[in-house]
């Protein structure tokens, strides 16, 4: 029997949609596609919800994408804070920074539990089986072998929306990533997109129910 | 008159690709004196960096956020809607931001915004002389946009700058705009520092230890604060998504 499970796009601090969302997908396997924090204004409420599930639930994956690798690199002074605000990262530092003071950095690594800096820098890189592969940034169409977390986390494919891929790869790939200017998932030629804009545009939070292939929307 | 000269030099100095061009400002109202800049109005297919080339600016913006500015009413969005003229636009953006453009019943919010813009302006001296561009920038864009905020409230009709400063009795304004364009000097900057704590009835000080702490305080409340804090603190650098890929993990 084919496992039934629940992929979710990006979240980008929208306690509120998440929170909808999560209360139609009892009963499913949980993956999440990554960028949990930054633009929208409650990543530190996101990121307590994802906390609790992985507490909960029975064995949700938790994706990573490139908005936690900018956190964790501001944190860890990879990143300057302009580079930082450019990702949309001043509404997480104020997320966990009830006022800032001088130095934005260490206040943020003062203020951000040390459980929540662990549960980010834990985040897979994708999820495959025989039938699909997920990530955050999807696969490399050039490459489509490789699991290189600069590939499939930090890399823009925007080859994916025009290759005809399953015919090569033989596999569904479903992403986050690259904003659906229309609010709607795209899903063509074995191509699943699911970042439809949540905390970004006021778009919705999707996800997709697998096997049945439909999509859900908060 | 903008003469088939003068486009033809705007063009050459336009960087592709655009989907419409626009000129503003004194040039397109036809109040410009030798000295004025050219204004130009770029529509870009994706988020891109203002430019200057001579004495030509080039503000760009996706149709995407003229939009969001017209439906605001932001002031910027009343400008075009005015006064632009097109210099290419064969799908007619301006008729389509012209009739999103929604007039807001006064400008007391952008007046408000500005006031809360006033720690931006407590630089030092050799903070003036590190970055004489983003600082005169910036303290000429808030006096401007208090002055048009406040005329447009008392019946102005128009963003020639001369009547709006005889409207409000503040034509030493204009001898302050020349002084930061001609020295960007540190006594330029504070003169219109002086004259901005005036109009707005503002102290220029910021109770943070940082620039960034500022703009994370603002951010929530003040989105031109947060916006021009950055620009502040970018310093004319470009911001870099590429940046990234360069962390080591």
């Amino acid at each position: 029997m084919v496992e039934r499970l629940a992929f979710i796009g990006d979240i980008h601090g929208d306690r509120g949609r998440l929170s909808a969302l999560l209360g139609r997908l009892d009963g499913r396997r949980l993956i999440f596609l990554g960028d949990y924090v930054d633009r929208g204004l409650t990543s530190r409420g996101v990121v307590e919800i994802l906390m609790e599930i992985a507490r909960r639930k029975a064995d949700p994956v938790f994706l990573c994408g490139n908005h936690e690798v900018a956190l964790l690199a501001f944190l860890s002074g990879k990143l300057s804070f302009l580079e930082y605000s450019w990702m949309g990262g001043i509404s997480t530092i104020r997320s966990y920074v009830e006022r800032a003071r001088e130095d934005v950095r260490s206040e943020l690594a003062a203020a951000m539990p040390g459980s929540h800096r662990e549960f980010l820098s834990n985040c897979k890189a994708f999820f495959e089986t025989d039938q699909l592969v997920a990530s955050h940034a999807g696969i490399n169409p050039a490459c489509p072998e490789s699991r290189e977390f600069e590939e499939i986390v930090l890399g823009r494919h925007p080859s994916l929306f025009h290759d005809n891929l399953n015919l090569r790869l033989n596999k569904l790939v479903i992403c986050g990533h690259y904003l659906q200017t229309t609010m709607e998932p795209f899903a063509e030629n074995g191509v699943i997109c699911l970042n439809t804009g949540c905390g970004t545009i006021e778009g919705p939070l999707t996800a997709l129910l697998y096997p049945e292939m439909t999509f859900l929307q908060a | 008159m903008f003469t088939a000269d003068r486009v033809r030099e705007v063009m050459e100095v336009i960087k592709p690709a655009f989907r419409a061009l626009f000129l503003y400002g004194s040039h397109a109202r036809g109040d410009a004196q030798e000295a004025s800049d050219v204004d130009i109005l770029q529509v870009t297919p994706t988020h891109t960096a203002p430019y200057t080339v001579g004495k030509v600016n080039v503000t760009c913006y996706t149709l995407d956020q003229l939009l969001r500015l017209a439906r605001q009413g932001a002031l910027f969005a009343r400008h075009l809607v005015e006064e632009a003229l097109p210099l290419a636009d064969p799908n007619d953006l301006l008729g389509t931001l012209r009739s999103a453009y929604v007039s807001p019943s006064d400008y007391l919010g952008v007046k408000r915004e500005v006031r809360g813009c006033a720690p931006l302006l407590d630089v030092t001296g050799p903070q003036v002389t590190e970055n004489p561009q983003g600082v005169v920038s910036l303290v000429s864009y808030l006096i401007r946009t208090y002055l048009y905020a406040t005329a447009f409230d008392r019946g102005a009709k128009s963003f020639a700058m001369g009547p709006v400063l005889d409207l409000l009795g503040q034509q030493r304004a204009s001898l302050i705009f020349s002084n930061l364009r001609l020295h960007r000097s540190v006594s330029a900057f504070a003169e219109a520092r002086a004259l901005f704590e005036e109009l707005t009835e503002t102290t220029c000080r910021r109770e943070e230890g940082s620039l960034e702490a500022f703009i994370v305080n603002a951010s929530d409340h003040n989105e031109l604060a947060m916006i021009l804090g950055l620009r502040l603190l970018a310093r004319g650098r470009p911001f870099t998504y590429d940046a990234l890929l360069d962390v080591e993990f």
